[in-house]
């Protein structure tokens, strides 16, 4: 890299996955000297974004400039050429490794016999950390270390030789006020650098501390750009989460009295800190959460997946501290996972054996499964749900994202059931598929179900929701009752 | 129809059909009621152990102790028959034997958590060391009882007892994969454990359960082979394990768990063994016999990875 | 008293603490056990398993893994020796000998890394198909050393000033080296890195792959040079030689600490397993235990250590 860095562009840039565009003509110029920040909600392309910038994927169409110049990104290697380095959020390091071999992974130094040279290795480590303000252990093994530890680590690593652009994923999500500080300081030592930081964040009042311009994005969509100058906190909410809800749906503005469930007191080891609520019968209870707040692991705990640390369940009178999937599906409760590819859909098996798959008791008559049968009500929910097949017998995989979470649905409406949890349940699905999908729980609710709603959606949780609770760190940070919920309100109370 | 054609068991059959009707051409004897006999009988202690291994492959487990657990077996029952005298005891101390083995898999599996290759390797390696320390020398047939000479050797009608055995055992497979909700848990377990595990079904249990019948299965097997062979020895069924997975993954059941049919695995079987008659029939050096599980086992994931990027 | 805990919760001092209690017990146990002739004769017998288990090791650590080196140990030792008888050169029958390991660990790594096929299939494949080639090759019959020469048979037999085995001075120089490779080369630390978290150095910009089937052929020469050493000390190549090899390597490699799902473990720990698995044979033998335990303790030592190091990450 011998020409000075002076800026990077990406021009239209698309990305399309199986039955979902995850970018669709997105641009950024990210200027030397300059903290451009990226917002947007969960799933709005951020990540996948900068996946393409870091090489880990390909884009499908549009241009990366760099200086003027069009590159070629196909590989981590081309984007570390570049001086292109990314902060991941989730924690990118070798656990067995200590601190100095972390960030001189790209390249050890070496002495004139080739041999890694540990002094230099661990002095330019310790040097190269104190010049940004932070005093660590150079020889600890990174496992060693706690999380804001660690990320200091990513941020140190990226950095440390001939960065261009540094790329920081939510680097704040785990560091103490002081340690935020602390990173801003270092950002303002990288700009005074010449060096171009595209800054990902949730928290708005960071961005007015540090960055000079600000893009939004959307469901994947270039949304906006502004100037820092030229907008204020309210205006960038707006952009995320669009300007107004959609679509009401008329929900009963009765008081729920039966409770259907009581959580008390839950906690895990991984992430949950004790979390309590109560849900009622017919109730839709929205939960919302930033990424890592921890929805999807209560959502895994509550349904036995995960174990619990402590705590217990009570279901309609029976209280359970020790509980698996196997007690949950029995007391009536149904889970669809916000991953349906990894946890949902099971790839070898057809529509009918996907849907009847929790329930294959139904049609057991002396241990045989009862095909006619259960081909019979499986039809019957594919009408039902308009569910675009030509067969029950046709692999799940062979249809849409769509698709499939209506068949995923049906997995538990073809059962009795009292309480289902949805996790994302119109995450990759086309907008027709999603309007369906949002009146079919309006109208389950209606019918006694009691529902857990969690979603990234504001919209949906908003025209949904009778309660919202919203998460924070593991906690239950607020909640909202269905006529004071906004959408500014929440989302404050989200990025704590 | 044209899927019918283009299915894995199709194909396996035609391969099979041109198999027979080349080493017919090649050597007339092959057709003889003798030599499909020794071919039949030769499968069939294989088919009985690859049923338990299909559900297990299925279930995205394997279980490589098979072979030694066979030996085990045959020595095992051929001793405490000598001892009592009693067919049901010998019996008896086989099943109770291979139940505690695969129970142990399975819990090494499931409790410890323990990768099933090489849960499984290390029993092959202990049942392998401890059948020499329950007996030294191999174990002779001093019992005499005709039946458990009958068990392995005897024909029903022409046809060798161990068919008759194996074709007792098949329709139960049949029927417990392709018919009741174990088949689709243990297919729901082996493709996508998380979302089983979501619908509420117990992916150790059923695991466990996996190693057990093939252990049973294994008892079987092993009493059939100590008939065979008249006596227990302690290394009668080395390698076995890689002829039935080999079979197993041939007749079309995934390495990475979810799909299996207990038909291709029986034609995968016969294959193998139509193979083994061929090299003995032409001549070719015995030796080929364990080089071509080792070939078809390597082919066979291998095309196993290929169709699941293009399901992709 | 921090500092102490944390040095004896290192798995080498653990390891060696626990080496050392077996050799004092088998000292006390057995009158012949502690004597130089007999643990001369250990080092010289166990350098076998060691040098093949750093090379199992530097696999395993890249997070492969390769079980056909068993009969690996058969298969190469053929070209070693009709080679020898043939051209009356000691060298080039180690060559090629060296050469045919290289070119089967080059097989593996492509059908593992490029074809995408699990390495404990492909090289449990391997294992029957290079067992069933030896005995085609050798018609189950033992090829015997017609050369005779001093150099060959000094190889696995000769003693440094009487006392010290070649084969034990070849094993140590070995593991030498790849202490040094693994911990102070930065090839050394990229296996290390992919077999820790493939992802991560994906990112950092390493060839995984070539590093991957570096580590393959690492795997399969150091198990030629354990097949060259007990072909001299056999004094021929042997159709059955190198039986259930693979498991000793993995019992003694896993007991010494290093995870089978890789990025985990140190040579020197290795090292410790294979000493204290050849201790423990040793004694035992003296002790006139018959060697049938050894395999069936090898299989518990194999699911109790994978078992332990699973426990341990599940806590992480």
């Amino acid at each position: 890299m011998s020409n000075k860095f002076e800026s990077l562009s990406l021009q239209n840039i698309r990305k399309e996955f199986p039955g979902v565009l995850a970018l669709d003509n997105v641009s950024l110029k990210a200027e030397a000297g300059k903290v451009h920040a990226l917002m947007g909600e969960n799933g709005a392309g951020k990540s996948t974004l900068i996946k393409i910038l870091s090489g880990a994927y390909t884009k499908d169409a549009g241009n990366i400039l760099f200086n003027g110049k069009e590159i070629n990104i196909t590989s981590p290697n081309d984007s570390l050429n570049y001086g292109i380095k990314v902060v991941y959020q989730e924690i990118s390091l070798i656990p067995e490794f200590t601190v100095g071999e972390n960030i001189f992974l790209e390249k050890f130094p070496l002495n004139r016999l080739g041999a890694i040279d540990w002094k230099k290795l661990y002095d330019d480590c310790e040097k190269l950390l104190q010049g940004i303000g932070f005093n660590l252990d150079v020889r600890e093994k990174v496992a060693n270390l706690s999380i804001s530890e660690q990320q200091i680590i990513e941020i140190a690593r990226a950095i440390f030789q001939n960065a261009s652009v540094v790329v920081m994923d939510e680097p704040t999500s785990s560091l103490t006020p002081k340690e935020i500080d602390k990173l801003f300081q270092v950002i303002e030592r990288l700009k005074n650098n010449d060096i171009s930081i595209i800054y990902i964040t949730h928290k708005i009042d960071e961005i007015f501390k540090i960055a000079s311009d600000v893009t939004v994005l959307r469901d994947g969509k270039f949304i906006s750009h502004r100037n820092i100058n030229d907008t204020s906190e309210e205006i960038l909410i707006q952009d995320m989460v669009g300007r107004k809800v959609d679509q009401k749906f008329e929900r009963p503005l009765n008081t729920f009295s039966e409770v259907q469930m009581n959580v008390k007191n839950l906690s895990t080891l991984s992430k949950l800190d004790n979390i309590s609520f109560k849900l009622h019968r017919g109730e839709i209870l929205g939960f919302f959460g930033l990424m890592g707040a921890g929805r999807t692991e209560l959502a895994k705990a509550i349904f036995g997946y995960d174990k619990i640390l402590n705590g217990k369940i009570e279901i309609q009178g029976n209280v359970y501290e020790k509980f698996n999937t196997q007690t949950m599906v029995n007391n009536g409760i149904g889970y669809v996972t916000e991953d349906r590819k990894g946890e949902g859909i099971i790839n070898d098996m057809n529509l009918r054996e996907n849907m009847s798959l929790p329930s294959l008791g139904l049609f057991e008559k002396f241990l045989i499964i009862n095909k006619v049968k259960e081909k019979k009500l499986a039809n019957q929910y594919i009408e039902k749900f308009e569910v675009k097949t030509p067969s029950s017998e046709r692999l799940i995989t062979l249809l849409s994202g769509g698709n499939q979470q209506k068949i995923l649905l049906s997995r538990w409406l073809l059962r009795e059931l009292k309480i289902i949890i949805l996790d994302e349940p119109t995450r990759g699905v086309d907008i027709g598929a999603k309007t369906e999908i949002l009146k079919l729980i309006n109208d389950l609710a209606k019918d006694g179900l009691s529902v857990i709603l969690m979603t990234s959606e504001m919209n949906d949780l908003l025209s949904l929701s009778d309660r919202i609770i919203v998460m924070a760190g593991g906690k239950i940070s607020k909640e909202f009752s269905k006529d004071i919920a906004t959408q500014e309100e929440i989302f404050k109370a989200a990025a704590i | 129809m044209l899927k019918y054609f283009k299915s894995n068991e199709s194909i396996l059959f035609f391969l099979l059909i041109i198999l027979c009707i080349f080493l017919s051409f090649y050597n007339p004897q092959f057709y003889s009621i003798q030599n499909i006999n020794s071919i039949l009988r030769s499968s069939s202690t294989v088919m009985i152990v690859a049923f338990g291994m299909t559900i297990l492959l299925t279930s995205g487990e394997v279980d490589l102790s098979v072979g030694a657990l066979m030996s085990f077996v045959t020595v095992i029952v051929m001793d405490v028959i000598n001892i009592s005298g009693s067919l049901f005891l010998g019996f008896l101390a086989v099943f109770i034997f291979c139940l505690m083995i695969g129970l142990i898999n399975g819990l090494v599996r499931t409790m410890l958590n323990v990768n099933s290759l090489i849960a499984t390797l290390a029993m092959m390696l202990i049942l392998q060391g401890s059948v020499y320390i329950y007996s030294m020398a191999a174990i002779y047939n001093t019992h005499l009882l005709p039946f458990f000479t009958f068990i392995g050797q005897g024909f029903v009608f022409k046809i060798p007892m161990p068919v008759i055995i194996m074709l007792f055992i098949l329709p139960f497979f049949i029927f417990l994969l392709n018919y009741t909700k174990y088949g689709r848990y243990f297919t729901a377990i082996g493709s996508n454990p998380s979302s089983s595990s979501l619908s509420g079904i117990n992916n150790n249990k059923f695991k466990i359960l996996g190693f057990v019948i093939t252990s049973l299965l294994v008892g079987v097997a092993g009493i059939i082979l100590a008939s065979l062979m008249d006596t227990g020895q302690q290394g009668s069924a080395k390698g076995f394990e890689l002829i039935v997975i080999a079979a197993v993954l041939l007749g079309g059941t995934s390495f990475k768990g979810g799909s299996g049919t207990v038909i291709g695995t029986i034609l995968g079987i016969l294959i193998l063994k139509v193979i083994d008659n061929g090299i003995i029939l032409m001549r070719i050096p015995q030796e080929f016999q364990l080089v071509v599980p080792g070939v078809i086992l390597i082919l066979a994931v291998y095309f196993d990875t290929l169709r699941k990027e293009k399901n992709v | 008293m921090n500092r102490l805990y944390k040095y004896l919760n290192n798995g080498e001092v653990a390891l060696g603490i626990i080496f050392l209690i077996i050799f004092i017990f088998f000292s006390f146990a057995s009158e012949y056990f502690f004597s130089l002739r007999n643990i001369m004769n250990v080092s010289g017998q166990l350098s076998i398993i060691l040098i093949a288990s750093v090379g199992f090791a530097v696999l395993l650590i890249a997070g492969e893994v390769d079980i056909s080196i068993g009969s690996l140990l058969a298969f190469v030792a053929i070209p070693l020796v009709q080679i020898m008888n043939h051209t009356e050169s000691v060298m080039l029958g180690i060559i090629v000998c060296i050469l045919f390991g290289a070119i089967i660990g080059l097989i593996n790594g492509f059908l593992s890394i490029y074809l995408g096929i699990s390495s404990l299939i492909v090289t449990l494949g391997m294992l029957f198909i290079l067992r069933g080639a030896v005995y085609l090759y050798t018609g189950q019959r033992p090829i015997s050393d017609e050369l005779y020469s001093d150099f060959f048979f000094n190889i696995g037999n000769g003693k440094l000033f009487g006392t010290i085995p070649y084969a034990a001075l070849v094993g140590i120089v070995i593991l030498l080296i790849f202490i040094f490779i693994m911990k102070n080369t930065s090839y050394g630390r990229k296996l290390y890195a992919i077999g820790g978290n493939a992802e991560v150095a994906r990112l950092a910009g390493y060839n995984i792959k070539l590093l991957k089937l570096s580590a393959f052929v690492i795997c399969s020469v150091l198990s030629s040079v354990s097949a060259i050493l007990l072909a001299s000390r056999i004094g021929s190549a042997n159709h059955v030689a190198g039986d259930l090899f693979e498991f000793q390597v993995v019992a003694a490699v896993v007991l010494g600490g290093v995870s089978l799902a890789g990025g985990i473990g140190t040579l020197t720990g290795a090292a410790l397993g294979v000493l204290i698995l050849a201790v423990i044979s040793n004694g035992l033998g003296m002790l006139n235990v018959e060697s049938q335990w050894q395999m069936v303790l090898n299989g518990i030592i194999i699911i109790l250590a994978v078992g332990f190091d699973e426990l341990k990450r599940r806590k992480n």
